[in-house]
């Protein structure tokens, strides 16, 4: 399982990227996630919603309320265009890193 | 049936927003568990479980809180640009196009000193227009969710800009010499007092009473 203070920094483009394909609700953002990193990130509500209003504030998603397939209430978060031109250079700043550390401390050979 | 809208309502008591806000969060966060402890139930977890599962998906309540409350306070630069410097562009052009047309269509008098009464002629039209551009400035940067210093400093900008510009001005003029005749600190002093000061005290003025008077009408 990965620390807390780490995925912390990998949340905003983990949550652009989950976006990129469509419109989820907070559940599902999180449901995502956790499938495709193979339940290495996780994240609490704690972690997640915070999160998800400072970058609706910075107009990077857009949350809007409809009804779902059970007719509950649901807030969906969209990406907005402002968020799609974050994710460019968000992955190439984490490959940048990803190599450093890769010659620094070997990462790949863990 | 476990009522997750009350449960997460529970939690966010201590939370600082506003009652339609905190219900409105409840209603989000609420859905997250229900979808959680469904998902759970589905997949064959038992009830009990599922339930100490889900309130663990929750996390720390009280550090949600205060993120929440911390990510609601977060002033980003599109915020600074709608609640300060597109109001104190309008104040800024308003102002001085008021003052222009008042210029070009009445008397032209500056008043420089005290022994010029009839600079006042010139200066009441412009002084009885700049409540209506601050309240303007104010009803922009309020509307853009703009609090405090940010609507006063939008309102009060053209006042600010020619403090600046006869700061620098006086500066400059003692530095060339004082013998020149605006170098006189006391018509300098008046001269600040006319064109920055009292603009800038009426306009904050006129923002201050819409903002008066926009929350008697929402409390009304």
């Amino acid at each position: 399982m990965i620390r807390t203070e780490l995925k912390r920094g990998t949340a905003e483009l983990t949550i652009l990227s989950i976006l990129e394909n469509g419109p989820l609700h907070g559940y599902e953002i999180s449901r995502q996630i956790e499938l495709k990193s193979g339940g290495a990130l996780r994240y609490t509500l704690a972690a997640l919603y915070p999160l998800l209003y400072r970058m609706e504030k910075r107009q990077w998603l857009r949350g809007e309320w409809g009804t779902g397939p059970n007719g509950k209430r649901r807030r969906s978060y969209r990406l907005l265009p402002r968020g799609r031109k974050m994710l460019k250079p968000m992955r190439a700043e984490w490959a940048d890193l990803f190599s450093a550390l890769r010659r620094v401390a070997g990462v790949s050979r863990a | 049936m476990r009522d997750w809208n009350a449960h997460a309502l529970a939690h966010l008591s201590s939370l600082r927003v506003a009652p339609a806000r905190k219900g409105e969060l409840a209603l989000e966060l609420g859905a997250h568990l229900e979808d959680c402890y469904a998902d759970l139930r589905s997949r064959g977890m038992p009830e009990e479980q599922a339930y100490l599962e889900t309130c663990a998906q929750a996390g720390n309540w009280r550090e949600l809180c205060d993120e929440i409350f911390a990510s609601t306070k977060e002033v980003t630069m599109l915020d600074r640009i709608k609640q300060i410097w597109v109001p104190a562009a309008v104040t800024f052009v308003f102002a001085y196009a008021a003052l222009m047309c008042l210029e070009v269509y009445m008397n032209r008098g500056y008043l420089t000193h005290t022994s010029k009464p009839r600079g006042l002629a010139f200066f009441l039209p412009w002084f009885l227009l700049l409540p209506f551009i601050g309240a303007a400035s104010g009803y922009i940067s309020r509307h853009a969710k703009g609090e405090g210093w940010r609507v006063y400093l939008a309102a009060s900008f053209p006042a600010l800009v020619i403090a600046g510009v006869f700061l620098a001005y006086y500066v400059l003029f003692v530095a060339a010499g004082p013998q020149r005749p605006v170098a006189n600190p006391a018509a300098f002093a008046w001269m600040l007092f006319a064109w920055a000061i009292l603009p800038g005290v009426i306009l904050c003025s006129g923002a201050a009473l819409q903002g008066l008077l926009a929350k008697r009408t929402n409390i009304a």
